[in-house]
C-alpha cells in the first residue's frame, strides 16, 4: 500500500515538473515572438538629407516605420544631424510635422558646446527645450 | 638648451589644461536644457564641477548667456543637501547660489563650515572666491558669528 502511494507521489513528480518544464518552454517561445519586430509600413537602413530653416537635416536609421500621420519610428540605432547638433541614440520616435522628437534609450547629444549623454531625451521644439532622462552627464566645452 | 624645452613643454600644457578647462554636470534624474530661459535644471543627486569648485545638492538651476557662440554661466542656484567644496573646506547648508560673473558664494540656513580640525555653524555664509574671504552671520545669540581671512 506505502510503495504505491509512493510510486504515486513519485509519478506525480515527474508531471509537474514536465509540466514546468513545457510552460517555461512555451514562455521562452512567446518572448523569442515578442523581440522579432514585424513593421508592416518601414525602409530598412533609411537614410535621408531633410532641408529646413536649421539647414540640412541628416536623418539615419536601421528602420524607418511609419507609426501614424503624425508619427515616425526610427527604429535601431538611429542619427539626427544638422549643423548645430547631432543625437544618436535607438527608437526615436519622431514627429515631421512639429519637429519633436523623443526617445527612452541611450542617448548622446553634440553641439559645438558641448557634449551629452542619457539614458533617453525629449525634445520640444516649440518651446526650445530638451529633456535628458535619468543617469544625465553634460561635458561643456570651454575652449 | 634642456631647461628652454621644459620650459616651452610646460607652457603648452599649461596653455593646453587652460584651453581645454571644462564644467561637467551630471544629475541621476534629468537634466532639462531650457534654451528659450538659457537655463538648465538638474535634479536627483546633482554633481556641478569646474576647476575652482565642486557642488552638490538634489536641484540645481543654473542660468547661462551666450557669448562668442558659447553658453557661458552667471547663476548657479542650488537647493536640499547642498555640500560645496572649494579649497579645503567644505560648505553645507539647505540652498544656495553660486554667482560665477562675480565669483561669490551664498549660502543659507544650516551652514556649516567643515574645514580640518573645526566646524562653524551659522545661518547665512557669503564666499568671495576673489578676495578668498568667508563672512558668516547668525541670527541666534548662541550662534557662532566669525569672519576669517585666508591669507
Amino acid at each position: 500500500m506505502s510503495k504505491l502511494i509512493t510510486s504515486k507521489i513519485f509519478f506525480s513528480f515527474i508531471l509537474f515538473i514536465c509540466i514546468s518544464f513545457q510552460i517555461f518552454i512555451i514562455f521562452l517561445n512567446n518572448n523569442d515572438h515578442q523581440s522579432e519586430v514585424i513593421f508592416k509600413n518601414s525602409l530598412d537602413n533609411f537614410e535621408t538629407i531633410m532641408f529646413n530653416k536649421d539647414g540640412n537635416n541628416i536623418i539615419k536609421a536601421k528602420k524607418l516605420v511609419y507609426v501614424s500621420e503624425e508619427e515616425t519610428l526610427l527604429y535601431g540605432n538611429s542619427s539626427l544631424k544638422n549643423d548645430n547638433h547631432e543625437i544618436i541614440s535607438s527608437d526615436i520616435v519622431i514627429n515631421f510635422e512639429n519637429g519633436n522628437a523623443k526617445s527612452l534609450k541611450y542617448t548622446q547629444f553634440k553641439n559645438q558646446s558641448m557634449n551629452v549623454i542619457s539614458n533617453g531625451f525629449v525634445y520640444n521644439k516649440s518651446l526650445n527645450l530638451v529633456e535628458f532622462l535619468g543617469n544625465t552627464e553634460i561635458v561643456f566645452l570651454n575652449d | 638648451m634642456t631647461k628652454i624645452f621644459k620650459l616651452i613643454l610646460a607652457s603648452i600644457v599649461f596653455f593646453y589644461l587652460e584651453a581645454t578647462a571644462q564644467d561637467v554636470l551630471k544629475a541621476k534624474i534629468g537634466i532639462k536644457w531650457d534654451s528659450e530661459n538659457k537655463e538648465y535644471i538638474a535634479e536627483g543627486d546633482v554633481t556641478f564641477e569646474n576647476d575652482d569648485v565642486k557642488i552638490f545638492s538634489q536641484y540645481l538651476n543654473a542660468k547661462y548667456e551666450v557669448v562668442d557662440e558659447k553658453e557661458v554661466f552667471n547663476q548657479i542656484e542650488v537647493r536640499e543637501d547642498v555640500k560645496i567644496i572649494f579649497n579645503d573646506e567644505t560648505y553645507t547648508a539647505n540652498y544656495g547660489s553660486y554667482e560665477k560673473s562675480n565669483e561669490m558664494i551664498y549660502l543659507y540656513e544650516n551652514v556649516k563650515i567643515i574645514s580640518e580640525g573645526r566646524i562653524l555653524t551659522g545661518d547665512e555664509l557669503v564666499i568671495d572666491i576673489e578676495n578668498n574671504t568667508r563672512t558668516m552671520k547668525a541670527s541666534k545669540k548662541d550662534s557662532i558669528v566669525e569672519v576669517f581671512i585666508n591669507e
